[in-house]
Protein backbone atom coordinates (compact mmCIF):
# COMPACT_ATOMS: atom_id res chain seq x y z
CA UNK A 1 0.00 0.00 0.00
CA UNK A 2 1.31 3.18 -1.03
CA UNK A 3 2.16 5.93 1.79
CA UNK A 4 2.85 9.62 1.43
CA UNK A 5 6.51 9.46 1.68
CA UNK A 6 7.05 13.37 2.25
CA UNK A 7 3.56 15.38 3.09
CA UNK A 8 4.23 18.73 2.53
CA UNK A 9 2.45 20.71 4.87
CA UNK A 10 1.70 23.82 3.92
CA UNK A 11 2.17 22.97 -0.02
CA UNK A 12 -1.06 20.15 0.61
CA UNK A 13 -3.91 21.19 -1.04
CA UNK A 14 -5.79 18.44 -0.08
CA UNK A 15 -9.53 18.77 -0.54
CA UNK A 16 -11.63 16.69 1.91
CA UNK A 17 -15.20 17.32 1.60
CA UNK A 18 -14.75 21.10 1.08
CA UNK A 19 -13.94 19.97 -2.34
CA UNK A 20 -17.59 19.03 -2.46
CA UNK A 21 -18.54 23.29 -3.55
CA UNK A 22 -15.89 23.27 -6.34
CA UNK A 23 -18.46 21.03 -7.88
CA UNK A 24 -21.00 23.30 -8.86
CA UNK A 25 -21.41 23.61 -12.69
CA UNK A 26 -22.66 21.81 -15.37
CA UNK A 27 -24.99 19.33 -13.57
CA UNK A 28 -25.65 16.94 -16.85
CA UNK A 29 -21.55 16.42 -16.88
CA UNK A 30 -21.63 16.07 -12.75
CA UNK A 31 -24.25 13.57 -12.97
CA UNK A 32 -22.41 10.86 -10.89
CA UNK A 33 -21.51 13.65 -8.39
CA UNK A 34 -24.98 14.95 -7.50
CA UNK A 35 -26.32 11.31 -7.18
CA UNK A 36 -23.26 10.61 -4.45
CA UNK A 37 -23.95 13.88 -2.92
CA UNK A 38 -27.00 13.56 -2.32
CA UNK A 39 -27.06 9.73 -1.53
CA UNK A 40 -24.51 10.86 1.22
CA UNK A 41 -26.82 13.97 2.67
CA UNK A 42 -29.82 11.33 2.70
CA UNK A 43 -28.02 8.63 4.25
CA UNK A 44 -26.65 11.60 7.17
CA UNK A 45 -29.92 12.87 7.99
CA UNK A 46 -31.43 8.67 8.32
CA UNK A 47 -28.58 8.28 10.90
CA UNK A 48 -29.85 11.35 12.85
CA UNK A 49 -32.91 10.29 12.64
CA UNK A 50 -32.35 6.51 14.21
CA UNK A 51 -30.24 8.55 17.03
CA UNK A 52 -33.43 10.65 17.39
CA UNK A 53 -35.62 7.43 16.96
CA UNK A 54 -33.50 5.39 19.66
CA UNK A 55 -33.86 8.49 22.30
CA UNK A 56 -37.52 8.85 21.91
CA UNK A 57 -38.38 4.95 22.24
CA UNK A 58 -35.75 5.23 25.52
CA UNK A 59 -38.15 6.96 26.98
CA UNK A 60 -40.01 4.43 27.97
CA UNK A 61 -37.19 3.88 29.88
CA UNK A 62 -36.59 6.62 31.52
CA UNK A 63 -39.75 8.04 32.47
CA UNK A 64 -41.91 4.70 32.50
CA UNK A 65 -45.30 4.79 30.06
CA UNK A 66 -46.03 8.48 31.52
CA UNK A 67 -43.19 9.84 29.80
CA UNK A 68 -43.23 7.50 26.70
CA UNK A 69 -47.31 8.70 26.18
CA UNK A 70 -46.25 12.44 26.15
CA UNK A 71 -43.18 12.13 23.89
CA UNK A 72 -44.98 10.26 21.54
CA UNK A 73 -47.78 13.47 22.32
CA UNK A 74 -44.92 15.96 21.37
CA UNK A 75 -44.18 14.47 18.14
CA UNK A 76 -47.61 15.33 16.59
CA UNK A 77 -46.32 19.28 16.24
CA UNK A 78 -46.29 20.72 12.73
CA UNK A 79 -42.40 20.85 13.27
CA UNK A 80 -41.78 16.92 13.53
CA UNK A 81 -44.16 16.16 11.06
CA UNK A 82 -42.47 18.22 8.80
CA UNK A 83 -39.16 16.78 9.82
CA UNK A 84 -40.65 13.49 8.86
CA UNK A 85 -41.98 14.44 5.75
CA UNK A 86 -37.95 15.11 5.17
CA UNK A 87 -37.10 11.74 6.68
CA UNK A 88 -39.19 10.65 3.93
CA UNK A 89 -37.59 12.37 1.09
CA UNK A 90 -33.94 10.97 2.21
CA UNK A 91 -35.42 7.46 2.57
CA UNK A 92 -36.61 7.98 -0.56
CA UNK A 93 -33.84 8.81 -2.97
CA UNK A 94 -31.45 7.35 -0.43
CA UNK A 95 -33.56 3.84 -1.06
CA UNK A 96 -33.80 3.93 -4.81
CA UNK A 97 -30.24 5.50 -5.44
CA UNK A 98 -28.68 2.32 -3.14
CA UNK A 99 -30.53 -0.06 -5.86
CA UNK A 100 -28.56 2.15 -8.48
CA UNK A 101 -25.58 1.57 -6.76
CA UNK A 102 -26.46 -2.40 -5.98
CA UNK A 103 -26.62 -2.25 -9.84
CA UNK A 104 -23.15 -1.00 -10.05
CA UNK A 105 -21.77 -3.37 -7.72
CA UNK A 106 -22.96 -6.23 -10.10
CA UNK A 107 -21.25 -4.46 -13.00
CA UNK A 108 -24.63 -3.20 -14.65
CA UNK A 109 -25.71 -0.41 -16.30
CA UNK A 110 -22.58 1.19 -15.31
CA UNK A 111 -21.97 2.99 -18.64
CA UNK A 112 -25.62 3.73 -18.07
CA UNK A 113 -24.88 5.59 -14.99
CA UNK A 114 -26.46 9.12 -15.81
CA UNK A 115 -29.65 7.65 -17.38
CA UNK A 116 -30.12 5.40 -14.48
CA UNK A 117 -29.63 8.53 -12.26
CA UNK A 118 -32.43 10.53 -13.92
CA UNK A 119 -33.99 7.36 -13.65
CA UNK A 120 -33.96 7.35 -9.49
CA UNK A 121 -34.79 11.12 -9.71
CA UNK A 122 -38.41 10.19 -11.62
CA UNK A 123 -39.08 6.89 -9.53
CA UNK A 124 -38.19 9.27 -6.36
CA UNK A 125 -41.00 12.39 -7.60
CA UNK A 126 -43.72 10.04 -8.09
CA UNK A 127 -43.33 7.93 -4.67
CA UNK A 128 -42.94 11.44 -3.06
CA UNK A 129 -45.93 13.09 -4.69
CA UNK A 130 -47.95 9.99 -3.86
CA UNK A 131 -46.34 10.75 -0.22
CA UNK A 132 -46.32 13.72 0.24
CA UNK A 133 -50.24 14.11 0.53
CA UNK A 134 -50.23 11.73 3.15
CA UNK A 135 -48.54 14.25 5.74
CA UNK A 136 -50.52 16.96 4.30
CA UNK A 137 -53.66 15.03 6.16
CA UNK A 138 -51.71 14.81 9.00
CA UNK A 139 -50.88 18.68 9.27
CA UNK A 140 -54.71 20.02 8.72
CA UNK B 1 -13.64 36.46 -30.93
CA UNK B 2 -12.47 39.25 -28.64
CA UNK B 3 -9.24 39.44 -26.88
CA UNK B 4 -9.47 36.74 -23.94
CA UNK B 5 -9.25 37.75 -20.23
CA UNK B 6 -7.46 35.14 -18.55
CA UNK B 7 -6.89 34.58 -15.01
CA UNK B 8 -4.53 32.50 -13.62
CA UNK B 9 -3.23 31.02 -10.44
CA UNK B 10 0.12 32.23 -9.01
CA UNK B 11 1.66 30.57 -5.69
CA UNK B 12 5.44 30.11 -5.12
CA UNK B 13 5.39 28.07 -2.02
CA UNK B 14 8.77 29.52 -1.20
CA UNK B 15 7.93 33.20 -1.07
CA UNK B 16 4.19 33.78 -1.52
CA UNK B 17 2.39 33.23 2.09
CA UNK B 18 -0.70 32.55 -0.07
CA UNK B 19 -1.77 32.67 -3.83
CA UNK B 20 -3.36 34.98 -6.04
CA UNK B 21 -4.70 35.34 -9.57
CA UNK B 22 -3.02 36.99 -11.98
CA UNK B 23 -4.79 38.85 -15.45
CA UNK B 24 -3.57 38.55 -18.43
CA UNK B 25 -5.20 39.90 -21.50
CA UNK B 26 -4.59 37.52 -24.35
CA UNK B 27 -5.09 38.40 -28.06
CA UNK B 28 -6.96 35.24 -29.89
CA UNK B 29 -6.45 33.76 -32.91
CA UNK B 30 -7.89 31.07 -34.50
CA UNK B 31 -7.24 27.58 -33.00
CA UNK B 32 -5.79 28.55 -29.69
CA UNK B 33 -5.69 26.17 -27.46
CA UNK B 34 -5.20 27.04 -23.56
CA UNK B 35 -1.63 25.79 -23.94
CA UNK B 36 -1.32 28.40 -26.93
CA UNK B 37 -3.03 31.12 -24.25
CA UNK B 38 0.22 29.88 -21.71
CA UNK B 39 2.80 30.27 -24.12
CA UNK B 40 1.32 33.86 -25.19
CA UNK B 41 1.82 35.10 -21.48
CA UNK B 42 4.75 33.19 -21.26
CA UNK B 43 6.27 34.39 -24.21
CA UNK B 44 4.17 38.19 -24.18
CA UNK B 45 3.63 39.27 -20.74
CA UNK B 46 4.70 37.46 -18.06
CA UNK B 47 8.13 35.54 -18.20
CA UNK B 48 7.38 33.74 -14.63
CA UNK B 49 4.48 31.68 -14.87
CA UNK B 50 5.33 28.01 -14.64
CA UNK B 51 3.35 25.12 -16.06
CA UNK B 52 4.22 21.74 -17.31
CA UNK B 53 4.10 20.22 -20.85
CA UNK B 54 5.69 18.29 -23.44
CA UNK B 55 4.33 16.37 -26.47
CA UNK B 56 1.42 18.97 -27.21
CA UNK B 57 -0.48 16.79 -28.42
CA UNK B 58 -2.71 15.16 -25.84
CA UNK B 59 -0.01 12.58 -25.66
CA UNK B 60 2.62 12.58 -22.36
CA UNK B 61 0.06 13.96 -19.81
CA UNK B 62 2.12 16.59 -18.65
CA UNK B 63 -0.51 19.83 -19.41
CA UNK B 64 -3.61 18.51 -17.21
CA UNK B 65 -4.88 21.38 -15.01
CA UNK B 66 -8.24 23.25 -14.33
CA UNK B 67 -9.54 25.33 -16.79
CA UNK B 68 -12.77 26.75 -16.10
CA UNK B 69 -14.20 24.48 -13.47
CA UNK B 70 -12.73 21.07 -15.11
CA UNK B 71 -9.90 19.17 -14.96
CA UNK B 72 -8.49 19.11 -18.77
CA UNK B 73 -5.69 18.91 -20.70
CA UNK B 74 -4.36 22.54 -21.79
CA UNK B 75 -2.99 21.52 -24.58
CA UNK B 76 -6.38 19.57 -25.90
CA UNK B 77 -8.55 21.98 -25.11
CA UNK B 78 -9.78 24.86 -27.87
CA UNK B 79 -10.39 28.07 -26.37
CA UNK B 80 -13.35 28.33 -28.64
CA UNK B 81 -15.01 25.06 -27.27
CA UNK B 82 -15.06 26.68 -23.96
CA UNK B 83 -17.65 29.44 -25.32
CA UNK B 84 -16.15 32.29 -23.48
CA UNK B 85 -13.59 34.97 -23.14
CA UNK B 86 -13.20 34.44 -19.76
CA UNK B 87 -10.51 31.58 -18.63
CA UNK B 88 -10.05 30.52 -15.57
CA UNK B 89 -6.59 28.18 -15.45
CA UNK B 90 -5.68 26.76 -11.82
CA UNK B 91 -3.50 23.69 -11.07
CA UNK B 92 -5.36 20.45 -10.48
CA UNK B 93 -7.12 20.42 -7.41
CA UNK B 94 -6.57 18.68 -4.55
CA UNK B 95 -2.57 18.35 -5.06
CA UNK B 96 0.16 20.27 -3.30
CA UNK B 97 1.38 22.69 -5.67
CA UNK B 98 5.14 23.34 -6.29
CA UNK B 99 4.46 26.80 -8.51
CA UNK B 100 1.96 28.24 -10.18
CA UNK B 101 0.13 25.35 -12.34
CA UNK B 102 3.00 22.78 -11.60
CA UNK B 103 1.46 20.58 -8.92
CA UNK B 104 3.50 17.84 -7.03
CA UNK B 105 2.57 14.08 -8.44
CA UNK B 106 4.31 11.93 -6.14
CA UNK B 107 1.56 10.83 -4.60
CA UNK B 108 0.04 9.85 -7.84
CA UNK B 109 2.87 8.19 -9.88
CA UNK B 110 3.76 6.24 -6.26
CA UNK B 111 0.69 4.55 -5.93
CA UNK B 112 0.43 4.07 -9.38
CA UNK B 113 4.26 1.65 -9.35
CA UNK B 114 2.79 0.20 -6.34
CA UNK B 115 0.50 -2.13 -8.52
CA UNK B 116 3.20 -3.21 -10.22
CA UNK B 117 2.47 -1.63 -13.47
CA UNK B 118 4.27 -4.38 -15.86
CA UNK B 119 3.56 -7.61 -17.24
CA UNK B 120 4.18 -10.89 -14.51
CA UNK B 121 3.79 -13.73 -16.84
CA UNK B 122 3.28 -17.09 -16.27
CA UNK B 123 5.79 -19.26 -17.53
CA UNK B 124 9.37 -18.16 -18.49
CA UNK B 125 8.61 -15.61 -21.74
CA UNK B 126 8.20 -17.37 -24.80
CA UNK B 127 11.48 -17.66 -27.20
CA UNK B 128 9.76 -15.15 -29.86
CA UNK B 129 7.01 -12.47 -28.74
CA UNK B 130 4.01 -13.31 -27.03
CA UNK B 131 1.05 -13.79 -28.67
CA UNK B 132 -2.06 -11.78 -27.92
CA UNK B 133 -5.32 -12.35 -30.18
CA UNK B 134 -7.37 -9.23 -31.34
CA UNK B 135 -9.96 -10.00 -29.10
CA UNK B 136 -7.84 -10.17 -26.08
CA UNK B 137 -5.89 -7.46 -26.81
CA UNK B 138 -9.42 -5.63 -27.69
CA UNK B 139 -10.51 -5.82 -23.33
CA UNK B 140 -7.10 -3.50 -23.03
CA UNK B 141 -8.41 -0.95 -25.12
CA UNK B 142 -9.03 1.47 -23.33
CA UNK B 143 -6.89 0.90 -20.18
CA UNK B 144 -3.64 0.53 -22.47
CA UNK B 145 -5.10 4.21 -23.65
CA UNK B 146 -4.28 6.03 -20.02
CA UNK B 147 -1.57 8.96 -20.30
CA UNK B 148 -1.29 9.35 -16.41
CA UNK B 149 -2.03 12.24 -16.67
CA UNK B 150 -3.44 12.87 -13.16
CA UNK B 151 -7.08 14.76 -14.07
CA UNK B 152 -9.50 11.44 -12.94
CA UNK B 153 -7.03 11.48 -9.68
CA UNK B 154 -7.46 14.93 -8.83
CA UNK B 155 -11.46 14.91 -9.77
CA UNK B 156 -12.51 11.78 -7.53
CA UNK B 157 -13.88 13.01 -3.85
CA UNK B 158 -12.83 9.41 -2.45
CA UNK B 159 -9.22 11.27 -3.16
CA UNK B 160 -9.86 14.05 -1.62
CA UNK B 161 -10.82 12.58 1.73
CA UNK B 162 -8.26 9.66 1.74
CA UNK B 163 -4.67 10.38 0.99
CA UNK B 164 -3.89 7.09 0.87
CA UNK B 165 -6.52 5.88 -1.68
CA UNK B 166 -5.08 4.45 -5.21
CA UNK B 167 -7.49 6.36 -7.24
CA UNK B 168 -9.04 5.62 -10.74
CA UNK B 169 -5.55 5.68 -12.93
CA UNK B 170 -3.69 3.33 -10.50
CA UNK B 171 -6.71 1.06 -10.48
CA UNK B 172 -7.48 1.47 -14.55
CA UNK B 173 -3.70 0.28 -14.49
CA UNK B 174 -4.41 -2.72 -12.08
CA UNK B 175 -7.01 -3.84 -14.37
CA UNK B 176 -5.00 -3.50 -17.50
CA UNK B 177 -2.53 -6.38 -16.12
CA UNK B 178 -5.35 -8.46 -14.39
CA UNK B 179 -6.92 -8.52 -17.76
CA UNK B 180 -4.24 -9.42 -20.09
CA UNK B 181 -4.03 -12.00 -21.43
CA UNK B 182 -0.28 -12.66 -21.36
CA UNK B 183 -0.67 -11.96 -17.37
CA UNK B 184 -0.31 -14.36 -14.88
CA UNK B 185 -0.20 -12.73 -11.68
CA UNK B 186 -4.09 -12.32 -10.89
CA UNK B 187 -3.74 -13.03 -7.34
CA UNK B 188 -1.28 -10.74 -6.22
CA UNK B 189 -2.97 -8.18 -8.75
CA UNK B 190 -6.03 -8.35 -6.77
CA UNK B 191 -4.24 -8.47 -3.54
CA UNK B 192 -3.22 -4.87 -4.19
CA UNK B 193 -6.29 -3.43 -4.89
CA UNK B 194 -9.00 -5.01 -3.08
CA UNK B 195 -8.45 -3.37 0.24
CA UNK B 196 -10.17 -0.58 1.99
CA UNK B 197 -7.96 1.67 0.34
CA UNK B 198 -7.87 0.47 -3.24
CA UNK B 199 -11.06 -0.70 -5.10
CA UNK B 200 -13.65 -0.43 -2.15
CA UNK B 201 -12.83 3.15 -1.39
CA UNK B 202 -14.51 3.76 -5.14
CA UNK B 203 -17.81 5.50 -4.95
CA UNK B 204 -19.23 5.02 -8.35
CA UNK B 205 -19.02 9.10 -8.51
CA UNK B 206 -18.27 8.42 -12.12
CA UNK B 207 -16.26 12.35 -11.71
CA UNK B 208 -13.08 10.48 -13.16
CA UNK B 209 -14.74 9.31 -16.40
CA UNK B 210 -16.32 12.77 -16.89
CA UNK B 211 -13.08 13.94 -16.96
CA UNK B 212 -10.80 11.93 -18.53
CA UNK B 213 -9.35 13.21 -21.80
CA UNK B 214 -8.76 9.67 -23.08
CA UNK B 215 -12.41 8.83 -22.94
CA UNK B 216 -11.67 5.87 -20.74
CA UNK B 217 -14.42 4.38 -18.76
CA UNK B 218 -12.75 3.67 -15.47
CA UNK B 219 -15.25 3.12 -13.40
CA UNK B 220 -16.31 0.33 -15.35
CA UNK B 221 -12.51 -1.18 -15.01
CA UNK B 222 -13.04 -0.49 -11.32
CA UNK B 223 -16.30 -2.42 -10.97
CA UNK B 224 -14.71 -5.30 -12.55
CA UNK B 225 -12.06 -5.65 -10.56
CA UNK B 226 -14.71 -5.44 -7.19
CA UNK B 227 -17.14 -8.01 -9.07
CA UNK B 228 -13.37 -9.99 -9.40
CA UNK B 229 -12.43 -9.69 -6.15
CA UNK B 230 -16.15 -10.39 -4.42
CA UNK B 231 -16.36 -13.68 -6.62
CA UNK B 232 -13.08 -14.63 -4.72
CA UNK B 233 -13.98 -14.06 -1.42
CA UNK B 234 -16.99 -16.30 -2.22
CA UNK B 235 -14.55 -19.29 -3.47
CA UNK B 236 -15.75 -19.04 -7.07
CA UNK B 237 -11.58 -18.22 -7.27
CA UNK B 238 -10.78 -15.91 -9.61
CA UNK B 239 -12.84 -14.87 -12.42
CA UNK B 240 -11.83 -15.48 -16.01
CA UNK B 241 -10.85 -12.51 -17.94
CA UNK B 242 -13.66 -10.95 -19.86
CA UNK B 243 -14.80 -7.54 -21.68
CA UNK B 244 -16.01 -4.86 -19.06
S1 LIG C 1 -7.46 7.52 -16.74
FE1 LIG C 1 -7.67 9.32 -18.08
S2 LIG C 1 -7.73 11.07 -16.64
FE2 LIG C 1 -6.89 9.33 -15.51
S3 LIG C 1 -4.65 9.53 -15.68
FE3 LIG C 1 -5.35 8.15 -17.35
S4 LIG C 1 -5.68 9.50 -19.12
FE4 LIG C 1 -5.57 10.84 -17.31
S1 LIG D 1 1.48 18.68 -23.46
FE1 LIG D 1 1.49 16.48 -23.51
S2 LIG D 1 -0.57 16.04 -22.95
FE2 LIG D 1 -0.63 18.19 -23.13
Amino acid sequence: MYKLQDPIGTRNRAYGVSGWKAFSSGPVRKAGMWAWILHRISGLAIILFLLLHIWEISSANRGGTNLFNQTMAGLKAPLYVVGEWLLFLAVVYHGINGVRLVLFDLNIGVKKQKTLFWVVLGLSAVLIAAGTSAFLSLLV
Amino acid sequence: MADLDVKVFRFDPDTDDKPRYDTYQVTYREGMTILDVLFYILENLDGSLAFRYACREAICGNCAMYVNGLQRLACKTQVKDLKTTELFIEPLPSLPVIKDLVVDLDSFFGKYVSIKPYLIPAESPPEKEYYQSQSDRHVLNEAVDCILCGACYSSCPAVWTDEDYLGPAALIKAFRFYADSRDGAQKERLDLVAHEHGLWRCHTVFNCVEVCPKGIDNTSAIQYLKKQAVGRALGMGVGKRAAT
